[in-house]
């Protein structure tokens, strides 16, 4: 990557929301969201006060202090927000640990940098015969 | 100073968790895609056709990765540390086994896929003998 002229404006916009925490990178792992995003997957994310279905988003997990789950916001009702994988057969989500409060989701996924070839905004949900 | 890799240089990982992984793991598919890759060298050097010669380069790239894919998988999640106890070549023999996957891929050597295949036996034999039949199929691997 050789990034010129306009890129470095750019970098050091991004860069100045990182700082001020507004836009953060972060590293994927697990298979739960393929085959939208694999292990290893680079992904640039916004803060964000008002998921909406289809979004995909981190969530501080419910059962386990500490980690951060990556899934995509499947419904949003009264009870709270429902997540669930890409990849329902092996994804550990809503259907085992139910809605979320709103305040647990903070982070909306708003582009993937890495890897190159993959570059550019998170396609919707794969289409699934239910 | 602020340079562009720490600017993309992720500040943490991001869990698409399951609970449960299948646990199904075989070096069986492994082998199946390596003996692909030696018949379609095999149909690439007796053909005089272009386009099937070249259909032949392309299937067989598609098929060496898919060695690769599988020997990771059999690698990163199937063997768990006490393996690498019983077998201090564990890593060395995957890491070996991927190279040769990747010069497959590279190459029309018969000689080759046939090393590769004979490297997949090897790791199918840890298989074997950590239990993996019982532990991961169903019921054992079909005779």
């Amino acid at each position: 990557m050789s990034p010129k002229g306009l890129a470095w404006p750019f970098l050091a916009l991004l860069a100045l929301l990182v700082a001020r925490r507004r836009l953060d990178v972060v590293e994927v792992r697990g298979r739960s969201m393929a085959p939208t995003l694999l292990r290893g997957d680079r992904l640039l994310v916004a803060r964000t006060g008002a998921a909406r279905v289809g979004d995909v988003v981190l969530a501080a997990d419910p059962r386990r202090p500490g980690r951060e789950l990556i899934k995509r916001v499947a419904d949003i009702g009264p009870r709270g927000i429902s997540l669930r994988g890409d990849n329902p057969a092996a994804s550990t989500d809503a259907r085992a640990f139910g809605p979320l409060s709103p305040d647990a989701v903070r982070w909306r996924v708003v582009w993937r940098y890495w890897p190159p070839r993959r570059a550019g905004p998170v396609p919707p949900a794969p289409a699934r015969p239910r | 100073m602020l340079t562009l890799r720490s600017i993309l240089r992720p500040t943490r990982i991001v869990d698409a968790h399951c609970d449960i992984p299948c646990g199904v793991y075989d070096p069986e598919q492994a082998r199946i895609e390596a003996e692909s890759c030696l018949r379609i060298i095999e149909k690439h050097d007796a053909s005089d056709d272009k386009h099937f010669r070249a259909r032949c380069i392309h299937v067989k790239e598609e098929r060496a990765e898919l060695v690769k894919h599988h020997l990771d998988v059999l690698w990163h999640d199937y063997f768990k540390p006490e393996h690498l106890e019983k077998y201090p070549d564990l890593h060395e023999t995957f890491w070996k086994a991927t190279k040769q996957a990747s010069k497959v891929k590279q190459s029309l050597d018969a000689g080759a896929a046939k090393e590769l295949l004979s490297m997949i036996d090897t790791i199918d034999e840890m298989w074997k003998s950590t239990g993996g039949p019982e532990k991961t199929r169903v019921n054992g691997r079909p005779s």
